[in-house]
């Protein structure tokens, strides 16, 4: 049967639940080597690209 | 009798939609050759693709390819889109747990995974099939999430009430139930699949019906284009139809399906 609404504290569990179940699985393909590194960066190279390009330019300007 | 009024009002719409067509560019030639191609440039490119080829193939070469992808694509994001979509709407802690993942996957423009597709997948079909997947997966799953969050409540009580096991509640209430939404969800797939397929192929197709609208932009053959273009809207129409046929056959107890 379809639940009843959930609290808001559970949802959060839930959703960092997820959330770190999809990043966990996405650092062991990255990290582990069986997706090649040029393929599928790990997502702490990602973010640390991410802030990078905040002040380094690529492709003719910054992320902003 | 409704049935033929419709559909020859359609036909008298196509009609007046191809005089206007000669009207504007053979007779009047208000609009050139160089912006929209007069029927006789179209018919001259039909005839060339069907008889001689464009592109490295024949249209029935490029259409059964376009086709086939475009089926694959939309039948992988059915598959995997609409169960997960009734599992989010059935229970609350998966939606809790999966929507963060897909709130952000989401706003993806489809077309954005394309370098990514081919840096996996390569040049050949699969990147393809993996971007017209997505394209077609998230209608599938916010659907049928909807179409199971929208089924009346004394529906879901009756069933509890009744006992009914769980296998049976998802099997006799909450398909058929979420069913008409799922389907809703499965048009506009459909049409995303369409939208992308065309988009995908334009990046190294080696035969499809995106190949040959890229190589007629590139050849300035605006004939050609508008023979793609209609080739691509005549299939989509096509399995647009087959699915409504299917929708008709497995809601036959849904008014709104009925003419």
């Amino acid at each position: 049967m379809i639940d009843q609404p959930l609290k808001l504290r559970e949802t959060i569990a839930y959703g960092l639940t997820g959330l770190g179940l999809f990043i966990g699985i996405w650092t062991l393909l990255s990290v582990s080597g069986l997706v090649p590194y040029q393929f599928l960066p790990a997502p702490l190279d990602v973010i640390a690209r991410f802030f990078a390009l905040l002040t380094t330019p690529f492709a003719g300007a910054t992320l902003p | 009798m409704i049935g033929r009024r419709r559909i020859a009002i359609g036909w008298a719409t196509l009609a007046s939609l191809v005089l206007l067509w000669f009207a504007l560019t053979t007779w009047t030639g208000i609009v050139s050759a160089g912006r929209f191609p007069a029927p006789a440039d179209f018919w001259f490119s039909l005839v060339q693709i069907t008889t001689r080829g464009y592109a490295g193939g024949e249209l029935f070469t490029h259409a059964l390819h376009s086709l086939i992808l475009v089926i694959i694509g939309f039948l992988v994001a059915v598959t995997s889109g609409v169960p997960l979509g009734l599992w989010m709407g059935w229970s609350r802690r998966a939606e809790a747990a999966v929507n963060p993942v897909f709130l952000i996957i989401r706003p993806i423009p489809p077309l954005a995974w394309i370098p990514l597709a081919i840096l996996w997948l390569g040049l050949g079909d699969a990147a393809k099939i993996m971007v017209i997947w997505f394209a077609a997966f998230v209608p599938s799953v916010i659907n049928s999430f909807s179409g199971v969050r929208t089924i009346e409540r004394p529906i879901i009580e009756a069933a509890r009430m009744l006992g009914t096991p769980r296998w049976r509640f998802v099997i006799e209430i909450l398909v058929p139930a979420a069913a008409p939404m799922i389907f809703t969800g499965l048009r506009l797939s459909l049409q995303a699949a369409w939208t992308t397929l065309v988009a995908a192929e334009l990046v190294g197709a080696l035969v499809g019906l995106g190949l040959v609208l890229n190589m007629a932009q590139q050849d300035i053959y605006p004939g050609m284009i508008l023979v793609g273009m209609l080739a691509v809207g005549v299939l989509g129409f096509g399995t647009t139809w087959v699915l409504g046929r299917a929708e008709r056959r497995a809601l036959v107890w849904n008014m709104a399906t009925r003419d």
